[in-house]
Order: C-alpha cells, then sequence, then structure tokens
C-alpha cells in the first residue's frame, strides 16, 4: 500500500483512495475503540464516526505519522462517546443466563478456532484486564491502550492524545502502576499462562 | 535501599519502553541490582506491559468504508447549473427591482407636485381653491403636518371628508346627506372627480374642487418588461432545478 500516495489522493477528494486507507487501519481504529469504551457497538459507532471525521479533515493532515493523526480522530471521537454516554446512561446490553444472571464471559466474543477452554481462559482474562481499564481515568486509559494495546511510541502517543511527551511518560507510569494494582485483584481467576508471577518483559 | 518514588517508576517504564538514555538505563540498572524493591516494581510494571500486549486484537465487526452520502460527497453537477442559477438570482433581482420602481414612481412624482409645482403643499398657489372650499384645501391628505394644522385651524370643515374618504366606495354615509351635521361650506356639491376617486376606493384622497387630477405617472419599467424577467426567472430555475435532479439520479445510481 502506498500510504503517502492514498493520502494525497484522499486530500484530493478521492474517496477511493481513503477507502483504501479505511480497510488497512480499521481493525486498529475499532480496537482502540474498543479497548477505551468497553463496548463493541460503541466502538464500531466510534470507529465510523472517525473515519467520517478523518475524511472530512483530511486536509488538515499535513504530514507525519497518519497513524497518529487518525488516533487522535479515533479518541476524540471515544471522548464524545463517553460524554454521550454520561449524558444518557443506558444498560448495557449483556446475555443473560436462565435465572437472569449476567454471564461472565460473553459467548459472542469467542474465536471459533479456540477449544472451550481457551476460550473461557481468554474471556477471563480479557474481561479482568478490560475492567481494570474502564477503572482508569479516561485521560491514562487512552495513553495506555495507544502505547501498551497499539504498540505505539511516545511521539506518536504524545501526537495523538495531544500531551506533552513528560506527561505521557508521567500518565503512562502511573497508568501501569493503577492496572497492576487492579490486576492483583484477579490474580486467581488468571489461568496459568496468563499468571504475572515470573515473566519478564 | 529505600521505598521507590513515584519519580522511579516513571523511569523504570521508560526504561522499559527503551526511552531513557544511555547514561540514565545504566544508572537505574546499577540501582536495580542493588534494590530489591526497586526490581519488584519493575517487574509489577513489566507484567501489565505483557498483558496488555497479550490482549487479543478483534477484527472490525464490518467494513468501515465510507459511502458518499456518508462521507457528504455531492453529486458532480453539469456545467451549465451554476450560470443558470445565477442567471435565476439575476433575473429575479431586476424583477424585484423593477417592481420596487414602479411602486415608488407615483409617490415621487406626487411629491413633486407637492412640493415643487404646489410649492410647498398649502401655500400660495392654493389660495384660489381656498374660495371655493376654504377649510378642505388648507388640508392636503397627503401631507399628515399640515393635516393637523388644518384639523386645529377649522375641526369641523376638515373632518368630514376625510371620513367620507376611509368608508368603503359603496356607501353613502348617512352624515354626508344629512346637511345638519355639516358645516353651511361643505354642503356645497362634491365634485365628480372627489366621488370617483370614493367610488374607486382609491386611498389618495381628491379633495372637493380640486382641479381633476394629473395623468397617472407613467411606469419606470414597462409591465411587459417584468413579465418577461418573471419568465426569464422560472425557466432558467426550473431548467437548473430539473438539471440538478437528473445529475443526481444517475450520480445516484452510479455509486450505488
Amino acid at each position: 500500500m502506498d500510504e503517502p500516495a492514498l493520502i494525497h489522493d484522499a486530500q484530493r477528494g478521492s474517496l477511493d483512495a481513503f477507502n483504501t486507507l479505511v480497510l488497512h487501519y480499521q481493525d486498529t481504529v475499532f480496537n482502540t475503540a474498543l479497548r477505551i469504551l468497553g463496548d463493541e457497538d460503541q466502538a464500531a459507532d466510534a470507529a465510523q464516526e472517525a473515519f467520517i471525521s478523518a475524511f472530512r479533515s483530511i486536509t488538515s493532515f499535513r504530514g507525519g505519522s497518519f497513524k497518529a493523526w487518525l488516533m487522535r480522530t479515533v479518541t476524540n471521537a471515544c471522548y464524545d462517546e463517553l460524554r454521550r454516554k454520561k449524558r444518557r446512561p443506558t444498560t448495557p446490553l449483556e446475555p443473560e443466563m436462565d435465572d437472569g444472571d449476567e454471564m461472565d464471559s460473553p459467548r459472542w466474543l469467542a474465536d471459533p478456532n479456540f477449544t472451550p477452554e481457551q476460550v473461557a481462559e481468554a474471556d477471563e482474562v480479557e474481561h479482568a484486564i478490560q475492567h481494570c481499564l474502564e477503572a482508569l481515568p479516561v485521560e491514562f486509559r487512552a495513553v495506555v491502550v495507544l502505547a501498551d494495546i497499539q504498540g505505539m511510541d511516545y511521539t506518536e502517543v504524545a501526537a495523538s492524545v495531544r500531551v506533552p511527551l513528560g506527561t505521557i511518560k508521567s500518565r503512562l507510569a502511573r497508568a501501569r502502576l493503577r492496572l497492576r494494582e487492579c490486576l492483583q485483584g484477579f490474580a486467581e481467576l488468571l489461568p496459568a499462562s496468563y499468571r504475572l508471577e515470573g515473566e519478564n518483559a | 535501599m529505600k521505598t521507590p518514588t513515584f519519580r522511579d517508576v516513571e523511569l523504570l517504564s521508560a526504561y522499559l519502553d527503551g526511552q531513557l538514555s544511555q547514561a540514565d538505563s545504566a544508572r537505574l540498572e546499577s540501582r536495580l541490582k542493588a534494590d530489591p524493591d526497586l526490581r519488584a516494581v519493575m517487574d509489577d510494571l513489566s507484567q501489565s506491559r505483557t498483558l496488555l500486549r497479550k490482549l487479543p486484537q478483534r477484527r472490525a465487526p464490518h467494513n468501515f468504508t465510507l459511502t458518499p452520502r456518508m462521507a457528504g460527497v455531492k453529486a458532480p453537477l453539469p456545467r451549465a447549473v451554476p450560470a443558470l442559477r445565477w442567471a435565476t438570482s439575476l433575473a429575479t433581482f431586476l424583477l424585484f427591482l423593477s417592481m420596487a420602481a414602479n411602486a415608488l414612481a407615483p409617490s415621487f412624482a406626487e411629491r413633486q407636485m407637492a412640493y415643487g409645482v404646489g410649492g410647498g403643499g398649502g401655500g400660495g398657489d392654493e389660495a384660489p381653491m381656498m374660495e371655493s372650499m376654504p377649510a378642505a384645501t388648507e388640508a392636503p391628505a397627503t401631507e399628515a403636518p399640515a393635516f393637523a394644522a388644518a384639523a386645529t385651524e377649522a375641526p369641523a370643515a376638515t373632518e368630514p371628508p376625510n371620513l367620507l374618504l376611509s368608508v368603503a366606495p359603496t356607501e353613502t354615509p348617512a352624515f354626508y346627506n344629512d346637511q345638519s351635521m355639516v358645516s353651511p361650506t361643505e354642503a356645497a356639491p362634491v365634485p365628480d372627480s372627489a366621488m370617483k376617486a370614493m367610488s374607486t376606493g382609491e386611498a389618495r384622497t381628491v379633495e372637493p374642487g380640486e382641479p381633476p387630477a394629473p395623468e397617472p405617472v407613467g411606469t419606470p419599467v414597462p409591465p411587459g418588461w417584468q413579465i418577461a424577467l418573471l419568465v426569464v426567472a422560472l425557466a432558467t430555475g426550473g431548467l437548473a432545478y430539473i438539471l440538478a435532479e437528473l445529475a443526481n439520479q444517475s450520480w445516484r445510481k452510479k455509486v450505488k
């Protein structure tokens, strides 16, 4: 994919060129939104909004990391979504057991290639991490999602959330510390392959 | 050995991401060797980081590609459409301008008569008329201040003509025939020109005894021109609309 050429064509109004970029980045954008918002439907809405907004303002992209620029659009869309959610809180659409209790690990998230045990294991870990992510203040959450889940470097994260590099370092350290504390509460739930003890960076 | 501070945590986090300078890294590594508490904190941070990086990447539930409608892209319009729209605007503007000019022309003419020919209204030129209708001629209806002055001078005489002119033309007010209600000077027969004005319902007051009204002032823009402008405005506007709609329809079929 010739990204600079596609960006150039998109800036001149080519929707086809922009849609090629969308196909390339849609998983990254959706995952970022999903980890910040913690809800698939809201994440899909935020991702779509982010791409619409990105197309409309693509002429403002003046070079540098396109991924960082796109991530800024998606984090803004997530902040908007969270503000909306705060104004109009809704009941989460979780599948329920026969007795009316919510299922801890929604089956719809399961990957068909995994064994039931692996699915259960992965679900529990993911559930625990998502729970701890959502316990973080949103500006910390965005930084940790971009740096640790999307693997962006500090400069890209700083460009995405528009804060100085020093603030990124500080927020990331604080977020990792809080996540560690939170995940310790799930230590017994975490399967052996995900145990925190004895892991190295 | 001391409890790690938040500054230490920041250094460790940056160290894990390879964001420290060589000198800072070397200094921290020597501290890590000597300080188990610091090492424990680094392990914690490292484990959190590893867990996050192990999170499965989900696939987008559907493609987020944009349709032209979502992107706000509009159908390319034929070149003639902007020109036609421009012509519509111009013709409409000229039409309103001509209507305004025609509407204002009579009042300009009247003003000319009142101030230019009549010498300022109620002036010396009206003296002959005053002989036959002294009270009435003191109050030219087009001039409110002059009317007010006349009303104070001769209220009984000025009122009836105005009342007469304000009523519906088909009705003959009772007090018009009631000779006892009006002053002797008004009992004089009302000239035909005044009656005609009343019967046509014109707002303009024609005073009894006034000389025949001047010929209506010619309109600056003939009605034929106005009709032509209206036709041009409607035709170009309609054509622009049709062309734009056709372009939209064919474009929608194309992008589906």
